[in-house]
């Protein structure tokens, strides 16, 4: 029975098949759920053609949002930024054009797009991870231990939601797969691999302005893939695809509107430099803007009552300009206290993944305002519970993975199984985005929004833990690119 | 004697029984109907403009979609006059329920706007006339304006007998036609087109004031505005300097905070309002900027309480307003007027922004002891008049008006606005010498601003004009004591400790480097 079982069903198969039960009944059965909007649906939804049925009644964080309408004329939004995100949800509006309606969207569109791109990376990943050519049971467990982790609520909520965030789920999802094949030399080409990486590794970086410093982390992954592929061709592909990637960072981020750009800006000092000072005027002073300024201390962006005018020159002409990324990088650099302060902030939601701020349920659910799922939140229920909160761990962890897989590269340089470079590389550039993301949510937008803005930590963490597990498992955490020899 | 005293006390009886009628003040609102708002061509700013001046009268205004009016709604118990304000003339929008409810009204009538109907023909006495494609010009007291392009307008035509406000001359050479701007008939009234400033606004006011509630003349307040937290502090000071040494009364619209007050920064903005007082300055605080991210958030518990707060804090900081100003959207509303400008007896009606929240608009708005129409001093600089609005001190404003100038944020800005006030030869009111007080009324206190001088809950105040300093940290020095000291020593020893072996591991392990590396091979 059970080697008919493992004869027939694979890992990934399983995984697959498990992962579209758990999801599938999540996103499509009513009553379906998701996460409801925060007010960033509008930056989406309109220059593709969506708006809300409903403006009056229409909810804010309390309930998800199912139908939407869709254009019928001439669409005068222009875009105000430039996002992956797009391709997606124009699919999405395709799709729902051809099989439902022409003039009424059904959120469960755009979750059925992210929902095929998914399993395609569940499989990828399960594959990736376990062996393929003798199944042992260990194999079957770790298919098990990816559906744990990566069909968890708090991520596939996302699919069902007008956020950039599942294009980073499953961006990432392909890439971890997409090398970790490459580096088993699973395929015969190699080049659909190399496709599937460089896409991702695009997606990842244009789908939010946040995203634009991951390129950088993109780059020392890429390294990777260099110590591999050393023929003439590649030598000049590689450092052209690293090239393009931070090209297309620089773009990302200088691209969004000033709209966007200016709610950054501004929190990123009021709800973040001047946050942990008890009077932040001399730091202000010192750093050439005028100290009453800081009455504006605390307030985010749209704050209910304001004492200015956050449209007026005042603010937007003669306090935003007069900072940018690095002042605020230098104003943290040198005020030690104020800046762990805030990454520790920051560090306390490093595993909040499920947004508690908006609800996951639809009105007519019946469900209470802004209620969450509960269903198949285990793994990060836990994370979440158990995970230490403190900047000063995360900073630790990196350093011992960094300095574990510098000490696997050295012995793959040794025992000439250069593959394994691919992981080493990969393994240094999730733990920079991991402190990068923390680094740059905090000197980026100060305190507000957090748990959204720092997915990476959880995401790329997970990805980490995963292979260390199948490491271990499979008893070649040394020599990782080794298969079935132990 | 008894005859005597009977007769006394009838006589005293019948002279007091002869009812003398005596004029109660009339209460009632009055309705404002107007057809759309026809935002590309300024309608919105319009029906703005007239509330504003409605209110700026002492009137309560109800404002009233023509297509949403009902049936019945005006009636004369419940009005004493009606305002048809016309935006969109090709529309040619009408009512019937209104149209026959308001020639059934007695009370007063004014049409703003082309598209006169025959029932306020009637109520005027007169014909109308149409003229097509001119180029006029508004005349009043001496003054002459160039309006811009008119491409139609309705005039009336036999109004002999009436009230005129303002004259209107046609351009064509050798047919110059005269036409009447306002014109008053009895409780009827009309005024061709509604200007939200220049020299039409002084026609305006006489005529509402005529109309509705008479207003003695009034000379113009000066207001900054603008005027926040984060405003350039030194270049206001300057401002008000030059104001105060050439005898410039004035006025400052200014908002406040809800909290960081141990700030240097705060202690400095107030710092300047207070010289802002003793420089012949009354402070208006300025309603506080609604922002909502869910349009939800604004409701009468937490308007009450930020009020409440923001006019407190000044208090404490030696700052005594002596009104509110506000945009006229807060007047309109339901819980932003009624909680948030209950405080007031005097108000700065500013124009409304081009979007704004509305927690609960009922179009039903409040009247003040004292409401000012707020116009840009800079606009009416720029009217294309004969003789500069701003230099024309013989002319009158009926009506209470603020003309104001915005805060300066550069220097070439603070010298712009410098000159454009001491270029102008207005009579500006003076609150220090007024007979009238401003009163102000919030958590338990009573603020009163007469003649020049500050009460609360009626003791003298004294306006403190100390600047503040701020206090410098001195960086403590010291020493350490008993079991801290050990401890101290012990760590930076440890740390030695440590460096130094750890520098001694990395030199062994770099010696014997290949027996490690051999360990790790697979063999």
């Amino acid at each position: 029975m059970i080697e008919k079982f493992r004869k027939n069903i694979s890992p990934p198969l399983l995984a697959c098949v498990l992962a579209a039960v758990i999801v599938g009944y999540l996103l499509f059965v009513s009553p379906i759920n998701g996460y409801a909007d925060n007010g960033d649906f509008a930056r989406v939804i309109y220059i593709n053609g969506i708006y809300p049925l409903d403006t009056k009644n229409y909810q804010y964080t309390t309930y998800l949002t199912q139908h939407y309408g869709l254009f019928k004329y001439y669409n005068e939004h222009i875009a105000m930024l430039f996002s992956s995100q797009g391709i997606f949800v124009k699919t999405a509006v395709l799709l729902n054009k051809l099989f439902y309606s022409k003039t009424v969207f059904d959120i469960r569109f755009m979750g059925l797009v992210y929902y095929v791109f998914y399993l395609g990376a569940i499989y990828l990943l399960t594959l990736a991870v376990t062996n393929s050519n003798r199944r042992k049971n260990v194999d079957y467990v770790i298919a098990l231990i990816v559906v744990l982790m990566f069909a968890d609520s708090s991520l596939t909520l996302y699919f069902n939601s007008f956020f950039a965030e599942p294009v980073m789920i499953i961006a990432m999802m392909y890439i971890t797969a997409s090398l970790l094949l490459l580096m088993k030399k699973h395929f015969a080409r190699s080049w659909y691999m190399l496709a599937v990486y460089f896409l991702s590794s695009l997606a990842l970086v244009t789908v939010k302005q946040q995203n634009a410093p991951l390129a950088l982390s993109l780059v020392v992954v890429t390294i990777g893939i260099y110590f591999v592929y050393r023929n003439k061709l590649s030598r000049l592909l590689i450092p052209i695809s690293c090239l393009i990637l931070l090209g297309s960072g620089i773009a990302t981020y200088v691209m969004i509107t000033d709209q966007f750009s200016n709610i950054n800006s501004y929190q990123s000092m009021t709800r973040g430099v001047m946050l942990k000072e008890q009077d932040p005027g001399n730091s202000l002073e010192k750093g050439g803007i005028s100290r009453q300024y800081g009455l504006l201390k605390g307030d985010i962006y749209t704050q209910t009552y304001a004492a200015t005018s956050i449209k007026s020159k005042n603010i937007t002409k003669d306090f935003i300009p007069k900072y940018n990324f690095a002042w605020i990088l230098k104003y943290y650099l040198t005020h030690k206290q104020q800046f762990n302060e805030m990454l520790d902030v920051a560090a306390r939601d490093g595993y909040l993944v499920q947004i508690k701020a908006v609800g996951d349920f639809t009105k007519k659910s019946g469900a209470k305002p802004h209620q969450q799922v509960q269903y198949f939140t285990l793994y990060g229920a836990m994370m979440k519970a158990f995970f230490p909160k403190k900047f000063a761990f995360y900073m630790t962890l990196c350093v011992v993975l960094v300095a574990l897989y510098i000490v696997i590269f050295v012995i793959s340089v040794k025992s000439n199984e250069m593959e394994s470079a691919i992981k080493v590389f990969m393994i240094i550039g999730y733990t920079t985005m991991v402190i990068g993301t923390f680094i740059t949510a905090v000197v980026g937008d100060g305190d507000a929004d957090l748990a959204k803005h720092l997915l990476m930590v959880p995401l790329s963490l997970n990805l980490i833990f995963l292979q260390i597990i199948s490491d271990v498992l499979h008893h070649n955490f040394w020599h990782p690119s080794r298969e079935g020899e132990y | 004697m008894k005859r005597y005293l009977l007769l006394i006390c009838l006589s005293i009886l019948s002279i007091l029984s002869i009812h003398i009628p005596v004029q109660a003040d009339d209460n009632r609102p009055v309705l404002l109907v107007y057809d759309s708002e026809n935002v590309y061509y300024n309608g919105s700013k319009k029906i703005d403009s007239v509330q504003r001046m409605l209110t700026a009268d002492g009137l309560k205004v109800k404002t009233v979609m023509l297509e949403n009016y009902r049936s019945g709604e005006l009636s004369d118990n419940k009005y004493r006059g009606v305002v048809t304000l016309i935006n969109w003339q090709e529309a040619d929008l009408s009512n019937d329920s209104f149209t026959h409810d308001r020639a059934k009204f007695s009370g007063t009538k004014l049409h703003i706007g082309p598209n006169l109907q025959d029932d306020e023909l009637e109520g005027l006495h007169a014909k109308k006339g149409m003229i097509i494609k001119q180029q006029l010009t508004l005349s009043d007291d001496g003054i002459t304006e160039q309006i811009p392009y008119t491409n139609r307008m309705e005039y009336l035509v036999d109004v002999a007998g009436s009230d005129k406000y303002g004259v209107l001359n046609t351009q064509n050479v050798g047919n110059q036609k005269t036409l009447p701007y306002g014109v008053k008939v009895d409780s009827n009234a009309f005024l061709p087109f509604w200007n939200t400033s220049g020299l039409a606004v002084n026609c305006e006011e006489k005529l509402i004031a005529d109309l509705f509630n008479t207003k003695t003349d009034s000379r113009p307040l000066l207001v900054i505005n603008n005027v926040t937290p984060t405003s350039n502090l030194e270049y206001l000071d300057k401002l008000v300097d030059d104001l105060y040494r050439n005898n410039i009364p004035f006025a400052v619209s200014a908002t406040n905070v809800e909290g960081n007050t141990n700030q240097f920064a705060y202690k400095k903005y107030m710092y300047s309002l207070r010289i802002i007082e003793l420089k012949n300055g009354i402070i208006f605080m300025r309603v506080p900027y609604l922002y909502s991210y869910t349009g939800k958030e604004i409701n009468a518990q937490n308007l009450k309480a930020t009020m409440s707060e923001r006019l407190q804090l000044m208090v404490r900081s030696g700052v005594y307003p002596t009104g509110l100003s506000t945009p006229n959207h807060w007047n309109q509303d339901a819980v932003l007027g009624k909680v948030g400008l209950k405080s007031a007896s005097n108000v700065l009606l500013l124009p409304d922004p081009k979007t704004y929240p509305k927690v609960k608009q009922t179009d039903y708005s409040q009247e003040f002891d004292k409401a000012y129409y707020v116009m840009s001093l800079k606009d009416l600089d720029k009217a294309k008049t004969t003789v500069s609005l701003t230099k024309a001190n013989n002319l009158n404003y009926t009506l209470p008006t603020a003309l104001n100038i915005k805060m300066p944020r550069t220097l070439s800005e603070l010298r712009k606005v410098e000159k454009s006030v001491s270029g102008s030869e207005l009579n500006w009111e003076n609150p220090a010498a007024e007979d009238n007080s401003r009163e102000m009324n919030f958590a338990k206190m009573k603020l009163e601003y007469h003649a020049g001088t500050y009460f609360v809950n009626g003791n003298e105040q004294n306006i403190n004009d100390t600047a503040p300093v701020q206090k410098k940290h001195k960086h403590k020095e010291y020493q350490e004591t008993g079991l801290n000291l050990i401890l101290s020593y012990q760590g930076k020893f440890l740390t030695v400790f440590i460096l130094v072996t750890l520098i001694g591991f990395v030199l062994l392990i770099y010696k014997g480097r290949k027996v490690y590396w051999d360990k790790f091979k697979r063999k």
